[in-house]
């Protein structure tokens, strides 16, 4: 699929399917019947449910063709069925069919089904809506970004579906209790918007504050466990003439209630006050081209939201004896595979060993193309694996959709 | 025998090689003094010519380039490096306009009499560069020679890679041409010259055997399902070594339109057309020759055995299987085998 | 009793000057070659097959008796080895020492049932381990049965069709492999064995297993095997392969066809010279079938070594070579002088046997003379010289020239103050180290008579700093 531009991620057992499903939100899953770690269909049932609010396609592929087995896959809600091994003349079509029909499916829609708040689509386009109605009347609005705290804890205790209901439970909260006039919206994953029209950022935040407070005060149904309560944080930025830059100054002000202990609200201040969050890009390769070559593609993203700092080291062992981590900063690490001091496999075993996995991500960027140094790296906890040679471009294509979720 | 005659000898040839000794150490500290500036404008460009591959209009390498002394070879050793480390390389505008600019004269005099190394060496470069402008240069020479030895074989491998068709014609002059020669033209046309010439390769006027069990064995190789029903055509063939590669491709595809086409494979006299079966009948998983395989675990060809055994256990209950037949099996040997790809399923998991 | 030493001293003049126009004769017929691929770009020419199909896959097998200290980074280089498909297999030969565990614990190995399938008979397997960072590294836990039943189980093990077998204390270049299979696939499997050369790694400077910057030693025991190797691999080597009559494939690297190693019978157990006598056994086999297949040797993919240091080692070494030596032709008289074996046997054969193995022999009867003649009037001191001269010719001058023409093609080493120490130590050679080296080889000799087949122990520091 690579070749025609489809970007593929693969997980290697049911696990961690399900952590990149959440973490990445695919468009498309393909899913095996037979998992090392669970069974294909049960998986299947539970990402059909999860995905059904945005018309996710999503193929079982097996061995066994025989009816009873298709049949089994139509009731766990896959959208397909697919027999092993797959005849690749028909599959690439059929991926195209599928993902095209998604699109404009999902173009049709604004609503986020799970939890009924607006959908990113309907959320950019209101945006759009407001700014050029305050270019033209001069009228001011207020964006407030609200993201539930320690979410992805509730996640691994109780699990993603229960995950879901909280999420869909802290919506309709929410939507009780706005203006009429106000505006809310499912923005990624645990994140949600709020438009404010004709709001100055001090109301905003008055009103959030009493969310924070009635939230404080209910408590969120999870099953077989007690109930739980939940907090956010909230980053508020007012909208002024001449600036798009509305959304990261909000996300801005969120990531300093984040920081600030959580349960709290921001407004975005001013200029001067950046609190940027850092990305380390960290080149590893001995080859001083390879280096030079990814660092100046990387030195022409400009990202809004955080700072890209750029680090090269010409082998793993420079990178494990180094200082180089800070538990605040976020990480994308470009492994090169053969390295003659220290294979990069081993700087990935170090470094997914000694190190938390949340604000790393780390991707092979090797020569070696066999499928099993492949299926070997992944396991051994890389992300993505690149091979080389490459295209810069897609390197830092690929760089820039992983680190989302980092940023989310 | 004379003392004196021996001293003289010795001494002449000690002499004689304290001469080339000097020589020799002169000869070395020039090539080292030359590579390490070489060396170090590598380094000192390694900056301005990622920039300027990244984005043409920043001149900065163009200035330093040509102030450097030995920009050729400078510049040589970028562009290959950069071409073997990114894909983009090779149909860079940028490479093929650096390399014509700079490199199309001396690869034009190196060609015509640079030695036996160097010829080479520029083939090489020329067909990493993509240098279209040196075609010309390149067919004349390949008109010129009349031996298939390692330099006209490059000649024509890096004629294909500049899109030449014109390669394959070269090849067929000489009969012994193998097919990993034709399989390497195939594999540096472009795509869609690639599947004319293969779709050529593959008719009946085509009388070039080793051209089409090459473009046979290449389509498996490179997975070009496109020509699937052709392939599975060329198993009716009347030569042996056609249907054979036809199998090994069809291995490579994994998958077949007409199963029943393998049927007769199973009891062909030539074992390795039952081994390629029972290979394929394994790999796609055709439960309906499990039966077939089972008997083929009794053939008299250990290969054959061996594969059927191997093709079993690609079943999901391939182990119930070969233990059963470990020890039902009338021949001995087929109990042998079955019990050896038991004890390996065991072991292979981890 | 000087009627005798004359025609002696004849005799041995006679030879060394038959021996050193030969050696200068087949240099002749290798420097074409050298000459013609040494400028060619190694990186292209090999570039094609790493992103080839088409490669074989191959098996390393890296034996290993007591050599805790050198074995974890000996695997670590073959990890860095560049070629598309390839298992590593360590082979503890049942040290005393923690050669395993050392293993075990670096890559983090673990036991796992495994069928080996038994084409040769061995000392008892213990266990199979496979590493769970590196599943395609292996390691076999065997009972001692010598190098030789060592290699044998390792390719009971293997599961490709080709193998290279290097030894414990070795370092393979980065490309090594791919440059020796390059050969065998070009040839479309025509080739079933190559070998690659050895250089000595003393000196160097080799940083976890990447070897950083070329260098030589001070130890002048060290400087001469240089020179020695210079003159074995240069000279004698490449011109045999060009015949397709090499005889050595050296131990510490070489690349085999599987099938046809196990048709041979695998490596035997009864010599100390292993790699010698299955490369003639193989070349045995070629002739005796009529096969049109080859063994080549290969100047160029470097495969780096610790030479000894100390001349207890050194004389163990060699005398095991010298053992190795005869026992192979001895096993193998049959093919002397046969003409059913073609070149192997009307050339190759005589030469180990007049050259490298007989040439010990003479030399020591040359010294004899010569201080016979100098002090206690053995012969006329007219001749005495002569053979004075000839023996410096014989051992300095020759291994001068190899220096020289190493510089004239290869130029592996990079600084003219190497060459000319080089040059320097290669003329004292016929004063002291030659005469060593003669003893030893004789002793050598002598010890074959005697037969105990043992590993030679060898104090290893370790190859990497």
């Amino acid at each position: 699929m690579e070749p025609k531009g489809i970007p593929v991620v693969i997980a290697l057992d049911g696990q961690k399917g399900t952590e990149l499903f959440y973490t990445l939100h695919p468009q498309m899953v393909l899913l095996d019947a037979n998992l090392p770690d669970a069974d294909g269909f049960g998986l299947a049932e539970r990402l059909a449910e999860a995905g059904r609010s945005r018309h996710l396609p999503l193929a079982i592929m097996g061995e066994d063709d025989r009816i009873d087995n298709q049949i089994r896959a139509m009731q766990a809600g896959a959208t397909d069925f697919l027999a092993k091994p797959l005849n690749m003349a028909y599959f690439l079509p059929y991926l195209a069919n599928r993902l095209r029909s998604q699109e404009i499916v999902l173009k049709g829609t604004r609503i986020d089904e799970l939890t009924g708040a607006g959908n990113r689509q309907a959320f950019d386009e209101v945006l759009l809506q407001m700014t050029n109605l305050a270019e033209r009347t001069g009228k001011p609005f207020t964006l407030a970004l609200l993201d539930l705290d320690h979410f992805k804890k509730i996640n691994d205790d109780y699990g993603h579906s229960q995950g879901d209901e909280i999420l869909h439970s802290f919506s309709q909260f929410v939507l009780n209790l706005k203006r009429d006039s106000d505006s809310f919206f499912r923005y990624s994953g645990e994140e949600f918007a709020l438009i404010l029209p004709e709001t100055k950022p001090q109301e905003a935040a008055a009103f959030i504050d009493r969310l924070h407070k009635e939230l404080s005060e209910t408590e969120f149904a999870v099953s077989a466990a007690a109930p739980i309560r939940l907090t956010f944080s909230a980053g508020v930025s007012e909208y002024r003439l001449k600036q798009e830059t509305i959304v990261n100054k909000a996300d801005q002000a969120l990531y300093q209630a984040k920081r600030n202990g959580r349960n709290q609200t921001m407004v975005y201040q001013s200029e001067e006050q950046e609190l940027k969050r850092k990305l380390n890009i960290v080149i590893v390769d001995d080859d001083s081209l390879v280096r030079k070559l990814v660092a100046k593609q990387f030195s022409n993203w400009k990202a809004e939201e955080f700072d890209i700092q750029i680090k090269e080291y010409p082998d793993g062992l420079a990178l494990v004896d180094s200082d180089w981590y800070r538990p605040e900063e976020n990480y994308m690490i470009l492994l090169d595979g053969v390295m003659p001091k220290m294979d990069g496999l081993e700087v990935l075993s170090h470094v997914r060993s000694q190190y938390p996995h949340d604000n790393i991500v780390i991707s092979m960027l090797t020569s070696r193309t066999n499928e099993s140094d492949i299926v070997l790296a992944l396991k051994s906890g890389a992300d993505d694996y690149i091979v080389k040679p490459f295209y810069a471009q897609e390197v830092v294509a690929r760089v820039q959709r992983l680190t989302q979720r980092m940023f989310q | 025998m004379n003392l004196t005659h021996f001293w003289i000898l010795i001494a002449s040839l000690f002499l004689g090689q304290l001469l080339l000794l000097l020589i020799l150490a002169w000869r070395k500290q020039q090539s080292n003094k030359r590579e390490s500036i070489i060396d170090r404008q590598y380094k000192l460009l390694t900056d301005s010519f990622s920039s300027h591959m990244m984005d043409p209009s920043d001149e900065r390498f163009i200035t330093e380039l040509n102030a450097s002394p030995y920009r050729l070879v400078v510049l040589e050793r970028l562009l290959n490096h950069y071409v073997s480390v990114t894909k983009a390389g090779a149909d860079s505008p940028a490479v093929s306009r650096l390399s014509e600019e700079f490199l199309s004269e001396r690869y034009m005099k190196l060609l015509k009499r640079g030695n036996w190394a160097m010829r080479m060496n520029t083939l090489y470069f020329i067909e990493d560069f993509r240098m279209e402008s040196l075609v010309p240069q390149l067919k004349e020479k390949l008109a010129k020679s009349s031996r298939l030895d390692q330099e006209t074989q490059q000649l024509i491998r890096t004629l294909a890679s500049l899109n030449e068709t014109m390669a394959i014609g070269a090849l067929a002059k000489y009969p012994d041409a193998s097919a990993r020669l034709y399989i390497d033209v195939l594999k540096r046309l472009d795509e869609l010259t690639k599947l004319d010439e293969l779709d050529i390769a593959l008719k009946d006027e085509n009388t070039n055997q080793t051209l089409k069990h090459s473009a046979i064995s290449y389509i498996g190789m490179a997975g070009i399902t496109l020509f699937l029903p052709r392939i599975e055509e060329e198993l009716q063939h009347p030569e042996m070594e056609t249907r054979i590669q036809a199998l090994k491709a069809i291995l490579h595809l994994q998958y077949m339109n007409s199963p029943s086409a393998l049927a007769p494979f199973f009891q062909s006299t030539a074992w390795p057309e039952r081994m390629f079966a029972a290979q394929i009948a394994g790999k796609l998983q055709l439960s309906r020759y499990k039966e077939t395989l089972g008997e083929l675990l009794g053939d008299p060809v250990w290969w054959v055995r061996y594969s059927s055994a191997e093709a079993l256990t690609q079943f999901s209950e391939g182990d119930i299987v070969l233990t059963h037949l470990a020890e039902s099996h009338p021949d001995r040997y087929a109990r042998d085998m079955a019990n050896q790809w038991k004890t390996s399923l065991l072991g292979s998991e981890q | 009793m000087q009627e005798i030493a004359l025609i002696l001293s004849y005799i041995v003049i006679a030879y060394m000057l038959f021996s050193s126009l030969s050696y200068l004769g087949l240099f002749a017929l290798a420097y074409g070659k050298v000459k013609k691929e040494n400028k060619l770009d190694k990186r292209e020419s090999t570039e094609d097959f790493l992103r080839n199909q088409s490669t074989y896959p191959v098996s390393i097998l890296v034996p290993a008796y007591n050599e805790e200290v050198g074995v974890v980074s000996t695997v670590r280089s073959l990890l860095a080895l560049e070629y598309p498909e390839k298992e590593i297999i360590v082979i503890d030969d049942g040290s005393k020492d923690s050669t395993s565990l050392r293993m075990i614990e670096e890559f983090k190995m673990k036991k796992i049932p495994f069928a080996v399938r038994t084409h040769i008979e061995t000392a008892e397997i213990e266990a199979i381990y496979q590493s769970s960072i590196f599943p395609y590294i292996r390691l076999i836990k065997k009972a001692n049965g010598g190098k030789a039943d060592a290699l044998n189980a390792g390719v009971n093990l293997s599961s490709f069709p080709y193998f290279c077998a290097i030894d414990g204390d070795s370092i393979l270049e980065n490309d090594g492999l791919l440059k020796c299979m390059k050969p065998i696939i070009e040839s479309d499997g025509q080739i079933i064995v190559t070998g690659g050369s050895v250089r000595i790694a003393n000196g160097s400077t080799i940083s976890r297993s990447k070897v950083e910057l070329v260098g030589l030693p001070k130890s002048p025991i060290v400087i001469m095997q240089i020179v020695e190797y210079f003159r074995a691999f240069l000279i004698g080597r490449l011109a045999l392969s060009h015949l397709n009559i090499l005889l050595i494939v050296s131990g510490a690297f070489g690349v085999f066809n599987k099938e046809r190693v196990i048709q041979a019978g695998g490596y035997n157990k009864n010599t100390v010279g292993e790699d010698m006598e299955l490369v003639v056994r193989l070349h045995r086999l070629l002739r005796e079938e009529k096969s049109k297949q080859r063994i080549e040797y290969i100047p160029d993919p470097v495969c780096w070594t610790e030479a000894p240091e100390s001349l207890e080692v050194l004389r163990s070494q060699r005398i095991r070579w010298q053992r190795g030596l005869l026992e192979t032709l001895w096993n193998h008289r049959k093919m002397m002088l046969n003409p059913k074996y073609g070149s192997i046997g009307l050339f190759s054969m005589p030469y180990f046997l007049f050259i490298e193995l007989l040439g010990a022999v003479f030399e020591f009867i040359g010294y004899f003379i010569i201080f016979g003649g100098f002090f206690f009037s053995l012969v006329d001191p007219q001749v005495a010289g002569v053979m004075f001269l000839v023996t410096v010719f014989y051992g300095s001058l020759i291994s001068a020239l190899a220096v020289l023409l190493e510089e004239l093609t290869l130029h592996k080493y990079p600084k003219v103050s190497h060459l000319m120490r080089l040059y320097f130590w290669a003329l004292t050679e016929a004063f002291w180290y030659r005469p060593l080296m003669v003893l030893w080889r004789v002793r050598g000799i002598i010890a074959t008579f005697q037969k105990k087949a043992h590993w030679g122990d060898m104090k290893r520091k370790g190859i990497s700093t």
